[in-house]
């Protein structure tokens, strides 16, 4: 699109009648204000006829005043591609976010500590008792014994715990948990002290 | 000035508000300044119809096409263009009277009539702004312009008499008068030009002020 900087008032007749061609600007001109007014004035009193409103032309006050408070409020446009051309214009542009937070960055570093983790799940070899240890079915510590309340499953690791935090269950909590009272039974042993 | 018959002049009938719409949301101001001279006195007129104070129409006629601006990108176009403003003056108007906390002065009809335009009978009606001496130099100015048109040369005469009170498009009117479009337009610009000329120091004198 090109604009027109000289006076083209014929322009401005075509456009007041809204039949310019395509293609063919508006003139910018202040000048041009006057001429458009009055083409609009004569327009109006030509059809007008007698019970036409009022034919009076624009205010120039009323316009500068605008104008100024315009310019004083810095009330801006959103300024919309409005062709074709401006469309493909329009630049590759970086996100509204780009400057303050740093995705890249973040995402980079994301990304080599996942790198990392995997790596060292592949390069940290575990010894061997810590494998058979996790390995090892947990069903074959556990027996089955006859008691007083009924039949009940003894787990030879769940006592070694019990056994090694005895004191939890006991003296050294002045109000044991309900959990803790019902779950801290002591060996048979124990039991006799 | 002469004529110049241009036949290869290709005319695309365009409503002129669109095409100020589109270079103003395009950043061309100039053209936004161009639908305020055109609209501002329909604008004070419908604003004066619900406000009788002359300041406070003048204020919500300046806040109307501010507001029209900053929403201009908004305008669609499914109405027309003064539709869309008289929306945004009659809701300026109403919320600038609930500000002041006054009552509207005028009937309820000034608020039903959203959708008419200038046939609107309302239009007719004086308001404030509209002082004695202001009717008188309308009657002045329509008597001279119609002394100017009966001036005029027979082609540019009937040319602009075809668009202006006939309402016919230019292509209507070429055929009608036998000639291209080129010509058309030319002889209405040369007529409204030559009858400007006679306008133009009553409308300056009116407004006080000059472009």
């Amino acid at each position: 699109m090109t604009t027109l900087q000289s006076p083209f008032p014929e322009l401005l007749s075509a456009l007041v009648d809204g039949e310019l061609a395509d293609g063919e600007l508006v003139v910018q001109s202040n000048a041009l204000h006057s001429d458009w007014n009055s083409y609009l004035v004569i327009g109006h009193a030509l059809r007008g006829g007698a019970g036409a409103p009022l034919v009076t032309g624009a205010d120039p006050a009323f316009l500068q005043r605008l104008n100024l408070r315009l310019a004083g409020e810095n009330v801006g446009l959103p300024v919309l591609p409005v062709s074709r051309e401006g469309l493909m214009a329009l630049p590759n542009q970086p996100a509204a976010n780009e400057a303050v937070f740093r995705w890249k960055l973040v995402a980079g570093c994301a990304s080599v500590s996942a790198a990392l983790i995997v790596a060292w799940s592949f390069v940290g070899t575990p010894d061997t008792s810590t494998i058979s240890q996790l390995s090892r079915n947990p069903a074959a510590d556990q027996v089955l014994v006859s008691s007083p309340q009924g039949p009940m499953v003894r787990d030879a690791r769940l006592e070694e715990l019990m056994a090694a935090h005895k004191q939890l269950g006991g003296s050294s909590l002045q109000a044991p948990s309900g959990f803790l009272r019902n779950a801290g039974f002591e060996d048979s042993q124990s039991g006799r002290r | 000035m002469s004529e110049e018959p241009v036949n290869s002049l290709e005319t695309k009938p365009i409503d002129s508000d669109a095409i100020l719409v589109e270079r103003t949301v395009a950043g061309d101001q100039k053209a936004f300044e161009l639908l305020v001279i055109k609209y501002q006195r329909r604008i004070q007129r419908l604003i004066g119809r619900m406000v009788r104070d002359v300041d406070l129409v003048e204020d919500i006629a300046q806040e109307t096409f501010i507001r029209a601006y900053r929403a201009l990108a908004q305008f669609r176009g499914e109405a027309q263009f003064y539709t869309w403003l008289y929306r945004i003056a009659v809701n300026t108007a109403k919320k600038a009277l609930m500000d002041l906390k006054r009552n509207p002065t005028i009937s309820e009809n000034s608020f039903k009539s959203d959708d008419d335009d200038e046939t609107s009978p309302l239009e007719n009606e004086l308001t404030s702004s509209e002082t004695p001496d202001a009717v008188l130099a309308s009657k002045e100015i329509a008597q001279i312009i119609n002394a100017a048109l009966e001036a005029l040369p027979e082609e540019l005469r009937q040319a602009i008499t075809l668009r202006e009170i006939e309402g016919l498009s230019y292509e209507e009117i070429s055929e009608a008068m036998n000639c291209p479009i080129g010509t058309v337009r030319s002889r209405i610009f040369r007529a409204r030009e030559a009858i400007s000329q006679k306008v133009k120091p009553l409308l300056e004198n009116q407004s006080g002020k000059r472009w």
